[in-house]
């Protein structure tokens, strides 16, 4: 198949089964009446409050008839009340909760997917793992090669992550904040086509594999998806930690025994919209990284590829886009002209979203993401193995569906224009692939 | 959305009160001058919840704790509480410990699949 100018349709049926478990996140030890509670709302403060709530609602909660009229106008009384100026600057004066400060949408990325070549994914998220995480692009199971083992390691890995008693999950991640930014993979074990490094097929021949390794050094530089991160303090620290306070508070006014249960509908329904649009914002925020990889076949010398490539994570609506763009540099050598540098420009792209929620398994959503890759050569003069040197289209569709607790199903179809992907598909055409984050392990540890 | 650990037989006024309650509303005897501590239990948490006596706060806090109520005069009064959830494998009980005598006023957890927000209350009458 190698040199095949025909565009070819390739459809690609992977299966891959992750199977991922969570160990039983922190728990800390009873403390009895050793900190103060933190609370800076006034009685005084509180109780005006409610009393210009209620003086302004009066007449509209005496005429509503019926339960459901009644929660309708308590809800917005509580709405009303949340929302008091008076309670404004208190959503930022929770500094004393920072001293016992304690993962979805983070975007996490664990094989190093973009610069990965033992791996057939199109995209890579541009967040990092918690701690330590171990990858497999497990091939055996369907085309008989061998698989190639990813280790993920966040720098705070490397200063360990200490025991503090009864702090909470924030405390920990803001003690090495900054390092958290900082991750790498080193990825062993895979055997791919010497097209994967450098480009070109046919040197000696597309269907000899060699033996590879890959590294990257990734930089997280603008946001962060986790909740535990400083920059949501003002939004979950402050924010919604008062409105929490306000509903709960205000349950304490006395209401006539047949409201009971619709005060508290109403103050259920306003906390839980409240958490919703916290927990929108968080998983849409703008996240960006970027990365610096090498790869290498260890058994052939002289042939390295090196690249640089920006990763964004951007949340729109219900659907989050994924932007990843390469610039890769790799040692080429052609018969006639001699040894020269394949560079590539690589750009893809790709929308994921969830749908059918509860459909399947209770509690959970299917995936749907849609993605495309399209790859440059930037140095056609410099290549006379043109065939190998053209503009190359991936387009994939995945869905990802839940399998009880934890696990994912997810069912790809790919569609390229790549002349070597017939060949390629002898290796890329089943694939399982299981990651583990040791992040889960360190909190259970913590636990004890 | 709460459970008792052991059936409890209320008082008259207990009882009349609980009648005209919402079923998911407790209501609980306190002996006037008891021991009355509350006991949160939770894993990882991002919000501060807030565990109220009659619009007091008692504990606001984002770990386990376990404080005692302030002195009750004979009456009924108010004990809430307000739970918001935001990380994996959440959960959240909050204990009633009445001269040692414990119930259970909430238990909720991810696994269970339960709501990640509660804002609670239950009904203490001291006699």
């Amino acid at each position: 198949m190698k040199g095949c100018m025909a565009i070819r349709t390739v459809l690609l049926l992977t299966v891959v089964v992750g199977a991922m478990a969570n160990a039983a996140a922190a728990q800390t030890t009873t403390t009895v009446g050793q900190r103060a509670t933190a609370s800076a709302i006034d009685d005084i403060t509180f109780l005006t409050a409610w009393k210009d709530v209620q003086g302004e609602f009066a007449t509209e909660l005496a005429g509503a008839v019926g339960p459901n009229a009644r929660e309708i106008i308590y809800r917005r009384m509580l709405q009303r009340f949340i929302a008091d100026k008076r309670f404004a600057d208190y959503d930022t004066a929770l500094a004393a909760l920072v001293d016992e400060l304690p993962e979805s949408a983070t975007a996490q990325s664990t094989n190093a997917t973009s610069t990965n070549p033992g791996t057939n994914e199109l995209i890579e998220r541009s967040g990092l793992t918690r701690l330590i995480a171990l990858s497999g692009d497990f091939r055996k199971v369907f085309s008989a090669n061998d698989s190639a083992i990813s280790v993920n390691l966040n720098a705070v890995a490397l200063v360990g992550g200490g025991t503090v008693a009864n702090r909470s999950a924030q405390f920990a991640y803001a003690t090495h904040e900054s390092l958290r930014r900082i991750g790498g993979t080193v990825t062993f074990g895979g055997k791919i086509p010497e097209k994967e490094i450098t480009g070109i097929s046919g040197v000696p021949g597309a269907e000899v594999l060699f033996d590879a390794m890959s590294w990257d050094f990734k930089v997280r530089v603008v946001g962060d998806r986790d909740p535990r991160a400083s920059r949501w303090y003002p939004l979950l620290l402050g924010k919604l930690g008062t409105r929490t306070e306000l509903l709960t508070r205000i349950q304490g006014i006395a209401v006539p025994n047949e409201d009971v249960g619709t005060f508290l509908a109403a103050a259920n329904a306003l906390l839980g919209q409240a958490l919703t649009e916290a927990k929108n914002q968080i998983a849409s925020s703008l996240q960006v990284s970027v990365k610096a990889a090498g790869a290498h076949l260890t058994n052939v010398e002289g042939k390295n590829k090196y690249s640089f490539v920006v990763l964004l994570d951007k949340g729109f609506a219900s659907a989050d886009f994924t932007l990843n763009m390469k610039y890769s540099v790799a040692d080429a050598k052609d018969p006639v002209a001699g040894a020269f540098k394949a560079k590539d420009f690589e750009t893809s792209a790709a929308l994921v979203g969830s749908i059918m929620e509860d459909a399947i398994v209770m509690g959970r959503s299917t995936e749907l993401s849609m993605s495309f890759k399209a790859k440059a050569p930037l140095d056609k003069s410099a290549a006379p193995i043109a065939a190998d040197r053209k503009s190359t289209y991936h387009l994939n569709a995945t869905v990802a569906l839940p399998f009880q607790l934890k696990a994912k199903i997810p069912i790809s179809l790919t569609w390229s224009n790549d002349p070597n992907n017939l060949t390629k598909q002898k290796y890329v055409s089943g694939q399982i692939g299981v990651a583990y984050d040791f992040g889960a392990i360190w909190q259970a540890l913590k636990a004890q | 959305m709460a459970k008792t650990t052991t059936p409890v037989k209320l008082s008259k006024v207990a009882a009349a009160l609980q009648a005209a309650l919402p079923k998911d509303v407790m209501v609980i005897d306190v002996p006037l001058g008891s021991e009355v501590e509350v006991d949160v239990d939770v894993n990882a948490m991002t919000i501060p919840y807030t565990i109220a006596l009659d619009t007091a706060v008692v504990i606001k806090s984002l770990v386990d704790r376990r404080e005692p109520l302030p002195d009750m005069p004979v009456g009924t009064h108010r004990l809430s509480w307000g739970f918001s959830q935001t990380e994996k494998d959440w959960k959240q009980k909050v204990t009633l410990i009445v001269s040692g005598k414990k119930t259970v006023l909430d238990e909720k957890s991810e696994a269970n699949k339960d709501k990640d927000h509660t804002i609670g209350l239950a009904f203490l009458v001291v006699s």
